[in-house]
Formats: structure tokens, C-alpha cells, sequence
């Protein structure tokens, strides 16, 4: 999988909205090239051309340099700003596998790894949150997990894998990690070790018998000052899949949704 | 409360059983103080009474906390202005064995203690020492807070009652009477202590007074670095007797009702914890939504509709269309396309009654700009030649 993850930040241009602030700021911390899409059909264009007195070309170069200019005023150092625009917009069907895409149109754009901002306009706020992982009994959750790990590592933050159960009623114990399943687990403790194994998790993963996921996840997010929640979007349709009811519960933590990977 | 661990720790055994201890002890002090005419031990006992007081706040505290009396709102002040009446009361007894104290100092009279006075007043002693820490360690175990600081107070008490059998000792040894007198007075301060220590406590409590600028500050911190926070419109920490702490935090947040849940919830329980960790016991969060600012503006666009190819227009002159669009909290909740004005004067009369703030195009007349900015209107050029969503 390796730790060059993402290897690039897209967004739709938007001047009002947080989401190229948002993504300015990712890809500055990530260090990663950053492309703004902003799509202007070839048709306008050419209805322009005559009463704007430009050349296709020319017009095209003068929205560029303009939108280059807005988004530069998002990044911290603006001399290092690593930015390609776009007249195009964002490929559908494409799968591209290290890309992130700042979005909150989580539906449509299902084949990216879309990264909802949830209304902030930077990555950390007073300090650097940790980025928590949610994980289920399925493999996308150690794919989650080393994204989440790969991206803690190129922010220097920390990550925290969380979990929940049902209770086991042949466990007689308080202590929710032994209500765990087995089948999950394995899971735990192979995210826990990948954790470690690169240095950014500090604490065992935390298992709880909560009693409804979504809300929990975003309750546990907003209690431990998470920065940013990784999820896989997994195997199920829309209203089952927890990624998606996450985002649909306006999850205030940014949240990223991993798109499944084929293998 | 957790007085889970038997039936001594049930609410009302432990209650009676507190206040049966807490009387015992005053009784006790205050009998054979006025029988032997020794007023350190009667001063002890008004001491004693304002720890009664105590007390019986705490278990007010605790009592309105659990079980809110329907349509009374100001609840949690009462154990303030009842902790208040027993300081101002105890205030006044302390004057008056001052009074006491100091007379027989000046004016020592003729007593001897004899071996059965002084058996009297050591049994009495030994039994409010076996009191005051057989209570204070029952209050402690109980595992209430506001008992547990009482329990406390209660065990510090033991060495006071130590202290004036050592005075008696001392006068029945060596036949002096101002060794009594002297330690009353020094009582009368620890009561002077104590009781304004308790009003100012109430004066905080009732006045609602800030826990102070570094706790505050934490709070604040607290607050803005939880995310979907936007601004703190208002703030509020002051006591709640003592140990416990009250902190409203107005907030304003761009979510909706679900995640305002959220978001509160998850804000009590950090404010919860940064308070345990400050040293108080107990703290009661609350947090409300403040409504957004009022942070919207109208924008109009000048757009060309070339049968249904629609763009961004250089110039007014060359527009047909303006898209005049309500942006709220960073982005464009409407928008209504009215034919383009035909000059400036007619641009200016139409940006007057539409309140519009900026006047956007791809590349307007520096006349156009002019006017617009005599008039307060912002020109801004658009990055693109992309029309917004109408």
C-alpha cells in the first residue's frame, strides 16, 4: 500500500464555499500538488470569444492565471503553492488510487476517495488532532487503517482506532475488548500492530458496546479533538453502508471515504 | 450518588444517621461547656454548628440535583443563601465567645477544676473525637463529592478537640484559668475563618461570579478547538458552593440539528473532564446554540443567456441578463434573474432596491466601477466566465 498517500488533492473551484481553503491547506500539509477543476464548457467559451474580443487560448489562460490567483491566497506560503488548474471537471468513472478529492458530493464521485470538510476551512485547529479510524470485522478496515496511518505519519499527528461491539452474552467480564469477535479481533490487533509498527499509535485500539455506530463515531471524534475520520465506503448499498450515513448525519469532523479497491 | 455498598450507605440511612452524629457532637460540646462554665468547649460547638450547616447544604446540593421541584428555577441558590444564614450566624456566635473569652481573661475567676470536671470533660472530648472521625470517614466512603469535602472538614476537627483537651490538661495541672481563655480565642478565630470563608463562597455562588480568567481561558480553548465550533458568542463559569462548577457556553455552529447534538454532547463531556482536571468536583456544562450571524450578502452578476449558452458578461452593456444571489455563510442559497439594466443610472436604481453589496462581471468599464464605488457598491471580477447556480 505504501506511505505515499495521497499522492495528489483535487477540488472543484468554488469561491465562497470552505473546500478550496480545505484543500489548499491538505495538500500544503501534505506536501502533494494540488488540482483545482473548474469547469468551464467549451460552448461558453466559444459564445464568449467575440464579445470578450480573446482568443480561446487567451481566455483560457486569463480564467487559469484568475483562479490560480484565488486559490493561492488559501495556502500559508503562497511561494510554495503547487498548484494545476483545470477548465475540466472531475472524471467520474475514474478510479484514481492515491488521489483525495475535497468534496461533500459523496455519491456521485463514488469511484475517488472523497474527503467531506464538514466546514472547516483547515486541517488542524489549535493543535494537531489525531485521526481516527473506525474498524469493522472486514479487510477495508485494514486498508482504512493504513491509510489513516499512511496520512498521520506525512501530518505528524497520531491515530486511534476505535471499535464497537455487541455484547457477548457467554462474557461475563465489564471489559468490552473481551466481547469482541473473533473474526474482528484479528482485525484490532493487526491494525494495532501496523499502528505501532509506524510509530503513531500510542494507545490500544478503543472498543466500546455502543449503543447506536454512527452517532457514536462522530461522538467519539468530536470528544477526542479527531482532525479527521478515515472510513472505508465498504461492501453495502447506500443506506446500510456506515460511511454514508456518517456523512448524511453532517458529520462536523472532516471525513474521508475511501472507495473500495478492487482486488 | 454511590451509596451502593450496603445498607448504612443507603440515601436516608445515611442521611439520618450523618445529622443524628453531627447534633450528638454539638449537644455534647455545647452541654458540658454551659454546665462547667468553660466557654472553649461551648465556642467548639458553634463551630460544630456550622459544619451542621455544611452539611445540611450539601445535602441540599444534592437533593435539588436529583429531584428539580417543578416551576421553581432557582433551586440550585437556596443551599447558597442557607450556607449564607448559618455564616452570618456563626459570625455572631463567634463575637459573642470572643466577648466571653476575652472578660475572663481580664477578669480570671477563682476555679479550680477537680479530677471529676476534668474526667467529664475528656470522656465528652474523646467521644466527639471518635465522632468527628468515625463521621468524617463514613462521608468520605460515601463517595459524594460535596460529602467528601465535609468528611474531610469533619476529621480536621479531631485535632482541634484534641487541642482543648490539651488546654484542660494543662489548667487542671497547673492551675491556669486563662489557658481556657486563650484557647477560646483561638477558636473564635478558626470560626471567623470558616464562616467567611462560607460567605464568600455564597457571595460567589449567588453573584455568580467568575472561577477565574486561566480557567476560563482553558474553557475557551476547549471550546473553539472542537470541531464544528464556529464562534463563542457568550460564556459563562461561576460556583456552585465550592467544589462544584457551573460553565454555559454559547456557541454558533453552520451544522444542522443532528450534528448540533452531537457537537453538544460531545462539548459537556470535554468541558466535564478539563473541569476534574482543574480540581473541582463536580461541574454542570451546558451548551446552547446561538443563531448564526447574520453574515449574508447579495451579489449580482451580469450574464449573457445566448439561448440557453449562459456566461459571465465582460461589461453591463453586453449583458442580458443579472443573477442577483443571496450568499449566506459561504454560499449561494438563491438567485433570480431580472433583464439587464440598460446604462449605469438604471444598474444603480436597481442595486438600490435590490440591496445588492457586490456587482460582479468579467471585465466592467472603469465608468461602471466608478459609480458603483461612489455608491458603496464593491466591484469584484470574476475568476471565471462560469456563471453561478441560479
Amino acid at each position: 500500500m505504501g506511505t505515499n498517500f495521497p499522492e495528489l488533492i483535487r477540488v472543484v473551484f468554488n469561491e465562497y464555499g470552505t473546500h478550496v481553503p480545505y484543500a489548499a491547506d491538505l495538500a500544503e500539509q501534505l506536501n502533494v500538488p494540488l488540482v483545482v477543476h473548474a469547469p468551464v464548457q467549451q460552448e461558453i467559451v466559444a459564445a464568449a470569444e467575440e464579445l470578450s474580443s480573446r482568443a480561446p487560448r487567451e481566455l483560457d489562460s486569463e480564467m487559469i492565471y484568475s483562479v490560480r490567483e484565488a486559490v493561492r491566497g488559501s495556502f500559508q506560503h503562497h511561494e510554495k503553492a503547487n498548484v494545476t488548474i483545470s477548465l475540466t471537471g472531475v472524471p467520474i468513472g475514474l478510479r484514481p488510487k492515491k488521489n483525495i478529492f475535497v468534496s461533500c458530493d459523496t455519491e456521485t464521485y463514488r469511484g475517488h476517495h472523497i474527503l467531506s470538510p464538514g466546514g472547516e476551512g483547515r486541517v488542524f485547529r489549535a493543535n494537531k488532532g489525531p485521526i481516527l479510524v473506525p474498524l469493522g470485522d472486514g479487510d477495508s478496515s485494514i486498508v482504512a487503517a493504513a491509510r489513516g496511518i499512511a496520512l498521520a505519519q506525512t501530518l505528524g499527528t497520531e491515530v486511534i482506532f476505535w471499535h464497537t461491539t455487541w455484547k457477548n452474552v457467554h462474557e461475563k467480564s465489564a471489559d468490552p475488548r473481551k466481547h469482541v469477535y473473533p473474526t474482528a479481533e484479528a482485525i484490532l490487533s493487526e491494525a494495532e500492530q501496523m499502528g505501532r509498527a509506524a510509530n503513531v499509535t500510542r494507545e490500544a485500539c478503543r472498543v466500546e458496546c455502543a449503543e447506536t455506530v454512527v452517532e457514536s463515531i462522530i461522538r467519539v471524534a468530536l470528544r477526542s479533538g479527531t482532525s479527521l475520520v478515515v472510513m472505508p465506503r465498504g461492501k453495502r448499498k447506500k443506506y446500510g453502508a456506515y460511511a454514508d450515513r456518517v456523512r448524511a448525519r453532517n458529520c462536523p469532523v472532516p471525513l474521508l471515504i475511501l472507495a473500495r479497491e478492487k482486488s | 450518588m454511590n451509596f451502593s455498598r450496603s445498607w448504612w450507605f443507603e440515601p436516608k440511612v445515611h442521611f439520618w444517621t450523618s445529622i443524628f452524629l453531627y447534633v450528638l457532637r454539638v449537644v455534647v460540646k455545647v452541654g458540658v461547656g454551659l454546665a462547667i462554665a468553660a466557654p472553649v468547649f461551648v465556642a467548639d460547638g458553634i463551630h460544630n454548628t456550622g459544619d451542621l450547616g455544611v452539611l445540611l447544604a450539601a445535602y441540599m446540593v444534592i437533593w435539588f440535583v436529583a429531584k428539580k421541584s417543578k416551576g421553581v428555577y432557582g433551586a440550585d441558590n437556596l443551599p447558597a443563601i442557607f450556607q449564607g444564614v448559618v455564616a452570618i450566624l456563626m459570625g455572631v456566635l463567634a463575637l459573642w465567645v470572643a466577648k466571653e473569652s476575652i472578660a475572663g481573661l481580664l477578669n480570671q475567676p477563682e476555679r479550680m477544676f477537680d479530677a471529676s470536671s476534668l474526667g467529664v470533660i475528656t470522656l465528652a472530648t474523646l467521644i466527639s473525637v471518635v465522632i468527628s472521625l468515625g463521621t468524617g470517614a463514613y462521608q468520605i466512603r460515601s463517595g459524594e463529592p460535596t460529602l467528601v469535602a465535609a468528611g474531610q472538614e469533619m476529621k480536621g476537627d479531631a485535632l482541634i478537640e484534641c487541642s482543648i483537651l490539651a488546654g484542660f490538661v494543662g489548667e487542671y495541672l497547673f492551675s491556669m484559668a486563662w489557658i481556657e481563655y486563650v484557647a477560646g480565642l483561638c477558636i473564635v478565630f478558626k470560626i471567623a475563618q470558616i464562616s467567611w470563608k462560607m460567605g464568600v463562597e455564597t457571595w460567589n455562588t449567588l453573584l455568580q461570579v467568575s472561577i477565574g480568567e486561566k480557567f476560563e481561558e482553558g474553557i475557551r480553548s476547549l471550546v473553539s478547538s472542537t470541531y464544528g465550533i464556529g464562534k463563542i458568542t457568550k460564556f459563562e463559569t461561576y460556583p456552585l458552593l465550592g467544589v462544584a462548577v457551573r460553565v454555559k457556553v454559547w456557541v454558533s455552529t453552520q451544522s444542522g440539528a443532528e450534528a448540533n447534538e452531537d457537537i453538544g454532547e460531545a462539548l459537556r463531556e470535554r468541558i466535564r473532564e478539563y473541569t476534574l482536571k482543574e480540581g473541582h468536583a463536580k461541574c454542570k456544562p451546558d451548551v446552547f446554540f446561538a443563531q448564526p450571524d447574520k453574515d449574508w450578502h447579495r451579489v449580482a452578476y451580469a450574464l449573457v443567456d445566448n439561448a440557453g449558452v449562459c456566461f459571465v458578461a465582460p461589461r453591463l452593456k453586453d449583458a442580458n441578463v443579472l443573477r442577483v444571489c443571496a450568499v449566506e455563510h459561504g454560499e449561494i442559497v438563491s438567485g433570480e434573474d431580472i433583464p439587464a439594466p440598460r446604462g449605469t443610472d438604471q444598474l444603480l436604481a436597481l442595486i438600490r432596491s435590490k440591496r445588492i453589496r457586490i456587482y460582479r462581471a468579467w471585465d466592467e468599464e472603469n465608468a461602471v466601477i466608478g459609480a458603483l464605488r461612489i455608491s458603496g457598491v464593491t466591484y469584484k471580477r470574476t475568476p471565471t466566465i462560469l456563471p453561478p447556480e441560479g
